[in-house]
């Protein structure tokens, strides 16, 4: 694992540190193939996944249909998983329409009492980081990007 | 001199007849796009969405997993706003592994895939690919299923369903519902308007003074903007076998 990096996602994520924010891989050069996204590094296939490839808009029943599909079993947050997901409100009253919008794996490296996760942020870097940094982030005027943690997976046996 | 006088007298005529033909108007800008030109202003409207977003402060949201932040922005539009001409320069985009376009083949072609299309390997880039290159050649039979499934369903949720199943054929599909219009059915101007993001029907409520009926109206604009929607078949491959 490389050496904490300077974190340049504070602005949207008010709950991360730069001190405890690592880099595991580069931001891929976007656009071009080889470029992937969270969702393309949590399924394991390293490739930009696009949120309707679940099925219909990316929504939270769209994910749980997939996941299911691929073999993986849902499971709570208290539970042993591999993938969790974020999502922001969809409109509807609910989370089933609620529009998936991150996801990470549990990482390796677990240093403390907290959870810690690994994903890669959009076209920019792979970090690992503690879970809950990644909660609430959002714009500066107020409009939600990642939303709360929605969903946790477990690959099938 | 009397030469200059007729010549001037039929360059005045010529325009009071295009000024009265163009009274009623059937056509949107972008229709009138030349269709050889589209190669050229595609690779130029992508150059400037490529500028666009590379530059870090028109992008909302640099840790976006969903695409949202380099999608909707005026240069993307400019890119959809080339519709069905360009589509075959999003698939040789997509084809040579460029990220992102794929949006743009969405919100043109209106063509939704199943998931077990989506789920196979290469995800919807692939799923994108291979009907265009060779899916679509089937298209007006499964217009023609989709159609007879929704008419014979019953109003309610399931016949809702049924539509949507019905217009993710695509744009494409585009000619075989005029077909029905033509026939009088008018059962299918709801697809039209999807297709066609409400092309006719936004020129139709822009009429004025003039009688015409909606359907009329539909056709008339089919006839004068077609090749701007229409795209080259692909043979099927018992049709292209020597």
């Amino acid at each position: 694992m490389k050496a904490p990096s300077p974190n340049p996602y504070g602005y949207y994520y008010p709950n991360s540190d730069n001190s405890r924010t690592y880099k595991t891989g580069d931001a891929t050069p976007f656009q071009q193939p080889g470029d992937y996204n969270c969702f393309g590094w949590a399924l394991g296939l390293n490739r930009w996944f696009f949120p309707y490839e679940f099925g219909g808009s990316g929504t939270v029943a769209d994910v749980e249909y997939y996941m299911a599909d691929h073999g993986y079993a849902e499971v709570g947050s208290d539970e042993d998983w591999d993938i969790v997901f974020w999502a922001r409100p969809g409109g509807n009253p609910g989370i089933q329409d609620d529009e998936v919008t991150h996801a990470a794996t549990r990482s390796s490296h677990q240093p403390d009492s907290y959870i810690w996760v690994e994903s890669k942020m959009g076209a920019q870097e792979r970090i690992v980081t503690r879970m809950t940094d990644l909660d609430n982030s959002c714009h500066s005027y107020g409009a939600v990007l990642n939303g709360n943690r929605v969903l946790y997976f477990r690959l099938g046996d | 001199m009397k030469f200059r006088i007729i010549n001037r007298a039929f360059y005045f005529a010529f325009l009071i007849t295009c000024c009265f033909a163009s009274r009623i108007s059937y056509s949107t800008e972008r229709e009138e796009l030349k269709i050889q030109d589209v190669a050229k202003e595609y690779k130029e409207t992508v150059a400037r969405w490529d500028a666009f977003i590379s530059d870090p402060r028109n992008i909302d949201n640099p840790t976006d997993s969903r695409g949202d932040s380099y999608v909707n922005n005026k240069p993307f539009d400019e890119i959809v706003a080339l519709g069905v001409p360009a589509l075959e320069y999003i698939v040789q985009d997509i084809e040579s592994g460029k990220n992102l376009i794929d949006f743009a083949f969405k919100r043109i072609s209106k063509k939704q895939f199943t998931n077990t299309e989506m789920w196979q390997p290469g995800g919807y880039d692939a799923a994108i690919i291979r009907w265009w290159r060779n899916g679509r050649a089937n298209i007006k039979e499964e217009f023609a299923a989709y159609y007879e499934q929704w008419t014979k369903t019953p109003q309610g949720k399931e016949k809702d369903t049924r539509f949507k199943t019905l217009v993710g054929v695509s744009v494409l599909a585009l000619p075989y519902a005029m077909e029905h219009l033509k026939e009088g059915n008018e059962q299918l101007m709801p697809a039209i308007d999807y297709w066609t993001d409400n092309k006719p029907k936004e020129a139709f409520e822009k009429l004025e003074g003039e009688e015409m009926s909606k359907k009329d109206f539909y056709l008339a604009w089919w006839e004068k903007n077609k090749d701007f929607w229409l795209v080259p078949q692909l043979k099927k491959p018992a049709e292209s076998k020597e």
